[in-house]
């Protein structure tokens, strides 16, 4: 591992057409998501831009777990909904900072997320699935039977009527909301993006490939997923939370509800699972196209778009089981002239004057 | 000096019983071989010792403590190395990647880590060329040999070898069983489960054949060679 960081310092050192590129890209990219919602002026577009920050915030917390890790979470919508209501209750109910209730909302989600873990991380993948996918409808049971947080009419927020980044509530446009997702969106992507290339990911590559092999080596199995099951649940809750404070509206019906995790287990697969930009590739195709879809059929065909999505999970896994990412790693060939052009160091430093 | 010593266990698999009772000791420095057909229980034991597998009944004390009851990366810590019956390697990692993920419990410790590594390379000289070869290209031979030094990282008091002759070509097997022969004599104690009954007889100090969850025959290797049992079940003699 010392000789790869090694190596990898050298690599820096030298200046290659590929950095060039990506620093100018990079720069581009942010320009452009920050001037996002001053181009494009219509609420509708903007309104499209969060709501594929949002999912995209959920399925790669989903990642995590279920794309890095080894077990196919089903039930995401559980940690999402614990967000959303922990936020909404402790502000309608006590007048608490959503800021803290988010903070609230992770823990609450995270120390769930252990709870549920003990037992059904002993399952096989496909088995804790299943077992997600239920305890999805029991929160949804409990949740719309429940008194105190307003059981099945739900929890409305107050309507300040005035912008109060403390209180998360913004008047008249969504610009504030925007910045806040993308905030929280570059956010958990460069945590998932550290966790990926420490040990801990390393392990839990190690354990996606064989777990048993892993476990005699003597990895920790069931710490390791606890971990990345706490991560990932946080994620999940926060975008939970984001959700909640943008509707300002939660209901157990909407958030404890399998269309939520699907739109997760969606974004992350159709982008390509166990990559860092997968999900948000996802997200970007499948938010607006169903949105779309929505608006174009409507009224009588309302769930239209859940069934073109079945319909595609269906054609991904038999078909492209790595995502569209994964597309783009399958034809490395072709790209591989592009990228051995982009490798080519442009100004060398004195460290190579040696090997030359 | 006692190392390993099973206390008649049993392991159940829900409601089929593996192994009935099952009582065996290894000394330390020793290479001992357990044989036995298909389905005999070989591998259950093994996981049974390392941990994956509970135990109904019985106990298991390795170097003075009782471990039966450890977790799997708990007897790692003890000293216990398993090499898994097929390898079991990670397919879509590099040889370098798996060979570290060894030394799992040594993890923070990246020097040591190093110079095991090194160790290893000198003992398999082939898999310094494949470092940073997915181990899903590996042919059968180097990926035991790979196998074997993953287990070889923690620097293990005890190995145990699940079938390494299995799937690897009948002249590369030899030097497997020479590396094994190797391994032992660097002092490092061996418990191999094998269906090769003649070379695994040749290499060990003492035998155990294993019938059906059950240990019906022990001794030296030499007399187990000779026993007529052995070799009208085994050797087809």
């Amino acid at each position: 591992m010392k000789d790869n960081g090694k190596q990898l310092m050298n690599d820096t050192r030298k200046i290659s057409r590929g950095m060039v590129f990506r620093v100018i890209g990079g720069l581009c990219l942010a320009i452009f998501l920050l001037s996002f919602p001053h181009i494009f002026t219509s609420n509708y577009l903007r309104n499209l831009a969060i709501l594929t920050c949002m999912w995209a915030i959920g399925g790669q917390a989903w990642n995590v777990l279920s794309g890095y890790g080894s077990r196919y979470s089903m039930g995401h919508a559980i940690f999402f909904g614990l967000g959303a209501y922990s936020s909404a209750v402790l502000f309608t109910k006590y007048g608490i900072s959503p800021w803290i209730g988010m903070i609230i909302g992770m823990l609450v989600s995270s120390s769930i997320s252990v709870i549920v873990g003990f037992p059904t991380f002993k399952l096989t993948p496909a088995y804790y699935g299943m077992a997600t996918l239920g305890f999805t409808f029991t929160l949804q049971a409990v949740f719309l039977n429940w008194r105190w947080v307003g059981d099945s009419r739900g929890v409305f927020m107050p309507l300040l009527r005035k912008s109060s980044i403390l209180d998360f509530q913004f008047a008249n446009n969504k610009t504030q909301y925007y910045y806040i997702v993308l905030f929280l969106l570059v956010l958990s992507y460069l945590l998932v993006y550290k966790v990926s290339k420490s040990k801990l990911g390393f392990y839990i590559r190690a354990m996606k490939e064989d777990e048993l092999a892993a476990q005699s080596l003597g990895v920790d199995v069931m710490k390791n997923l606890q971990i990345v099951g706490i991560i990932s649940a946080s994620l999940a809750s926060v975008a939970g939370t984001f959700y909640a404070q943008y509707m300002l509206y939660v209901d157990p019906m909407s958030v404890y509800n399998s269309i939520t995790s699907n739109n997760f287990i969606l974004s992350a697969t159709l982008g390509g699972i166990a990559t860092i930009a997968g999900p948000l590739i996802g997200a970007i195709i499948f938010i607006p196209t169903g949105e779309l879809i929505r608006g174009w059929i409507g009224g009588s065909g309302k769930a239209f778009d859940q069934m073109l999505w079945g319909f595609v999970i269906i054609l991904i896994a038999i078909y492209r089981p790595s995502g569209i990412l994964g597309w783009f790693k399958e034809h490395a060939k072709f790209f591989s002239g592009i990228s051995k052009w982009m490798k080519e160091p442009i100004v060398r430093s004195n460290h190579d004057n040696s090997r030359m | 000096m006692m190392l390993l010593e099973l206390k008649s266990i049993r392991v159940q698999y829900s409601e089929i019983i593996a192994l009935h009772e099952v009582s065996l000791h290894i000394n330390e420095g020793e290479l001992v071989a357990v044989i036995g057909s298909n389905g005999a229980g070989k591998s259950t034991m093994l996981r049974a010792i390392c941990g994956i597998n509970r135990l109904s009944s019985g106990e298991i004390w390795f170097d003075g403590k009782k471990i039966s009851s450890m977790k799997a990366f708990k007897t790692v810590e003890m000293g216990i190395s398993h090499v898994p019956e097929g390898r079991r390697l990670f397919p879509r990692m590099t040889v370098y990647e798996n060979l570290t993920l060894g030394a799992w419990t040594k993890r923070k410790d990246t020097i040591y880590i190093q110079q095991q590594i090194e160790k290893v390379y000198h003992l398999f000289p082939i898999l310094k060329e494949r470092a940073s070869q997915k181990a899903e290209t590996l042919s059968g031979g180097q990926a035991q040999q790979c196998a074997i030094g993953r287990a070889l990282m923690c620097s293990p008091r005890m190995i145990m070898f699940d079938e390494p002759s299995l799937g690897v070509q009948p002249n590369i097997v030899a030097r497997i069983f020479e590396n094994i022969q190797q391994i032992n004599q660097q002092g490092i104690t061996v418990l191999l489960v094998e269906q090769n009954v003649k070379r695994a007889l040749d290499l060990a100090d003492r035998a155990y054949v294993l019938q059906t969850g059950n240990i019906v025959l022990e001794g030296t290797g030499t007399e187990l060679m000779k026993s007529v049992m052995v070799q009208k079940a085994y050797l087809g003699i």
